[in-house]
């Protein structure tokens, strides 16, 4: 049955995650060419939303990467069991290929305490890095104080996401604007080890705030530093991340686990991601701004004109 | 056409090996390839559907009856996509999904194409080339090269078995 059309063959390979759609490109040409082509790459991207992809990276290195499918984590064992499960070190094509971004880390936008000479006010700094331009820019300052060690943001809706103390602190990419979100009203005097998980069903509306999930265990040293990282909705499952391991809690039976993976780096950040099929690194990006830069080089010499920047008044 | 209170139209829908199917109006208009023939008003008689063999569009009329019979939660119908398509072999849903496309069900030929990737994931290139019957056109030479440009991406495949 090779009849299917190509525009359906497309809806159908835009649903495959990145990773066997890379395998399948030994399919044939034709396929090759369909999963390489910028277009579908674009196209693919905004349908992977969701991800069962676990992203992880040493936070004291910042260097390597690892993934991990959540399907592995298995959750059906008994409570606390040890899982080991092997991590492989993930890249689109080799090592070679996680992007080499400058010191003094992997993030993609990165905000800068600063303290202005007198030591009496802060600033952060807010750069983002531009793949196309292949250099950090300095966008508006952060109206936020943040704390100096803090997790990276995590990205929803095109936009970065801090939780601060009692909002949420939103950097829309495509404005490169701040805006803030609120949190759920606070619960009453918490008693014990409680912790709550919220969903925000409509992004941005403060009443669609939803208490998911609550419960309280006397294993955890600190509530604070458990993270949430995933929701798997199917199955009614949310893992979150405490110190180096991951405690799983199965919202049906109201009852955690602890698991423990093999392998990973202590002190680690970790992000769920979706498997996109952009190049970074040598990026088409980067070809589209040499050329960009050719064209301009050529334009200059047609013209006869210096290089002069033009004088703002 | 006019809606008449009460009783509910009915359509005869033919496949392409002849065979009729009735089906509710309400339900078929889920298609917006018959809902365009009820609005000009030509779909008195028997709908011909020369896409569709019977085997197919029996399956596609259940759907209709089944999702129509849901009232607007979205939840509720995805759970019932997911059910209806959990037990369909992939020449099955390959037939669906050039149906749903034919028919203009664009809720069908989502849930179609989202499983069909679902079952593509873990499966070996021998497996797409058989399946969707593809020639593999690469000289061995050529395999090997773009096969080891992502290596990494062949491990942890479902052995070459069917289905």
């Amino acid at each position: 049955m090779s009849d299917i059309p190509s525009d359906l063959l497309k809806e159908i390979l835009r649903r495959v995650t990145g990773e066997p759609l890379l395998r399948f490109r030994t399919v044939c040409k034709e396929w090759r060419r369909i999963i390489d082509d910028p277009s579908f790459v674009r196209i693919h991207a905004h349908t992977q939303i969701s991800s069962n992809t676990l992203l992880i990276r040493n936070s004291t290195t910042n260097t390597l990467l690892y993934s991990l499918n959540l399907d592995t984590l298995n959750h059906n064992e008994s409570k606390q069991t040890i899982e080991v499960t092997a991590v492989k070190p993930f890249s689109r094509s080799g090592a070679t290929d996680v992007p080499n971004l400058p010191a003094p880390s992997c993030h993609v936008v990165r905000i800068d305490r600063m303290r202005t000479t007198d030591s009496t006010t802060t600033v952060h700094q807010t750069s983002i890095y531009s793949l196309k331009m292949n250099c950090w820019r300095m966008v508006k300052d952060c109206p936020y104080d943040f704390p100096g060690h803090r997790r990276p943001g995590v990205f929803l809706n095109g936009a970065l996401h801090w939780v601060l103390e009692n909002k949420i602190v939103v950097l829309v990419l495509g404005t490169e604007d701040y805006r803030e979100l609120p949190m759920p009203t606070k619960p009453g005097e918490s008693v014990g080890q409680l912790v709550e998980g919220w969903v925000m069903n409509d992004y941005g509306v403060e009443k669609s705030w939803t208490k998911l999930f609550s419960f309280t265990e006397d294993f955890l040293l600190d509530v604070d530093v458990l993270t949430p990282i995933a929701y798997i909705k199917s199955k009614g499952l949310v893992i979150l991340q405490n110190f180096d391991d991951f405690l799983l809690f199965d919202i049906q039976s109201n009852s955690a686990k602890m698991v423990t993976v093999s392998g990973l780096p202590s002190n680690f950040y970790c992000q769920i991601m979706p498997q996109s099929l952009f190049r970074l690194g040598r990026s088409f990006a980067v070809d589209v701004k040499s050329k960009a830069a050719m064209k301009r080089e050529r334009k200059r010499k047609r013209m006869g004109k210096p290089t002069i920047k033009p004088q703002a008044r | 056409m006019a809606a008449e209170t009460g009783t509910p139209t009915t359509l005869t829908l033919k496949s392409n090996d002849d065979e009729l199917f009735s089906v509710a109006e309400s339900a078929a208009i889920l298609s917006v390839t018959i809902r365009n023939m009820v609005e000009d008003g030509c779909a008195g008689g028997v709908i011909p559907l020369d896409n569709v063999d019977g085997k197919t569009l029996a399956s596609v009329i259940t759907y209709m009856n089944g999702i129509s019979a849901i009232p607007a939660d979205e939840e509720k119908k995805k759970s019932y996509r997911d059910k209806f398509l959990s037990d369909k072999d992939f020449e099955t849903l390959a037939d669906m999904v050039l149906a749903a496309n034919y028919l203009n069900m664009s809720c069908l030929m989502d849930a179609v194409s989202a499983k069909i990737a679902q079952v593509m994931e873990k499966k070996s290139v021998g497996w797409v080339r058989r399946k969707f019957g593809i020639e593999n056109d690469y000289t061995p030479e050529e395999e090997a090269a773009v096969k080891e440009e992502h290596k990494w991406t062949f491990e942890g495949v479902e052995t070459d078995d069917d289905n």
